[in-house]
């Protein structure tokens, strides 16, 4: 079971709004940590330290088809697929993963820099699970406090793009 | 057989994105969508897990017994697997061989396909075959289908921002 204190985030954003809105907002969040992750950048825009030796000689790591100057925390692409908004209350989003779930493990091994060992090294850590400052901003100026009917609008879509693209039941 | 089927009801969402879900699901789209489904399945059967059923979680692959390893050190395996490594690779025939095996508007089908250079069973009876025997490979976990779903969510985007 991995420790919610390294693979849940709160993301603190401003109080005026909806759940609707933070739904959305959370969800674009999670998009783009996916898209920078991707990129091979950390929670702060910094580039991930780069692949040991022993892993790029891997037949994993081959297998996946993945390139040593490539580092995108990328293997299944299963633990990035779950990343996902998991609660949002006034003012706060929490993102991250469900602590049970096997994704969780590797996520923690990536954040803490630990892969399995007991304890981990800074210089091996690979932290995703947040968002810059300005990302953020970014982000939060497509749901203007400032016109409301805009922001919804943007909301409504954002999520309905999610659930249209939902597998038929 | 993995498949995946786009939602159908999308009537109560706006003209604009009802527009570019009706483009994601015709047929070109949904190809594409299916080539995603084999790259994902090919990649993580070779990396030693299956999937019993659909939207189930991967689990490693049976381990293979002594005899058979031994058996396939003699053996010219494919560059993907080693001769303990339970990965559904010998000659990687099975899981080159997986494709889109049908597609249709809002729905694609992928799996193992066609004949083999040793004469022996089909692709598709081979992967029966392993299943049978405990060791599924062609369904999508829930995972893979979440990635499918951002794949799609993905075209979708593009579509709007054209």
């Amino acid at each position: 079971m991995a420790d919610k204190k390294y693979v849940q985030k709160e993301i603190k954003i401003p109080k005026a709004y909806s759940r609707q809105e933070r739904m959305a907002i959370g969800q674009e969040i999670v998009d783009y940590i996916r898209a920078r992750t991707a990129d091979g950048r950390d929670k702060n825009g910094s580039r991930f330290p780069g692949y040991s030796k022993a892993y790029i000689n891997s037949l994993a790591f081959k297998v996946a088809g993945k390139s040593k100057g490539e580092v995108n925390l990328k293997l299944s692409g299963d633990m990035l697929a779950v990343l996902d908004v998991l609660s949002t209350n006034p003012g706060k989003i929490k993102i991250g993963f469900d602590p049970g779930a096997p994704e969780a493990g590797r996520a923690e091994g990536n954040i803490r820099g630990t892969y399995g060992q007991a304890s981990g090294s800074s210089s091996k850590r690979r932290d995703f699970l947040g968002i810059e400052p300005k990302a953020l901003e970014a982000i939060l100026d497509r749901y203007p406090l400032d016109d409301r009917a805009a922001s919804r609008e943007r909301a409504q879509e954002t999520l309905d793009i999610v659930e249209g693209t939902e597998e038929d039941e | 057989m993995a498949r995946f089927r786009l939602s159908k009801s999308f009537e109560q969402l706006g003209d604009q994105l009802q527009d570019a879900l009706k483009e994601v699901r015709k047929k070109d789209n949904m190809k594409g969508l299916g080539t995603f489904m084999a790259d994902l399945i090919r990649k993580r059967t070779r990396l030693g897990y299956g999937v019993e059923v659909t939207g189930g979680p991967r689990k490693p692959l049976d381990a293979l017994n002594d005899k058979y390893k031994l058996l396939r050190a003699k053996l010219d395996l494919s560059s993907e697997t080693t001769p303990g490594r339970s990965n559904l690779t010998r000659s990687g025939q099975l899981l080159d061989s997986i494709q889109v095996t049908s597609f249709k508007e809002g729905e694609v089908s992928v799996g193992p396909k066609g004949n083999r250079t040793d004469g022996g069973p089909t692709n598709e009876k081979l992967a029966e075959y392993v299943a049978e025997q405990g060791r599924p490979f062609n369904n999508l976990s829930g995972p893979e289908i979440k990635q499918v779903q951002q794949e799609a969510a993905k075209v979708v985007r593009d579509i709007l921002e054209k």
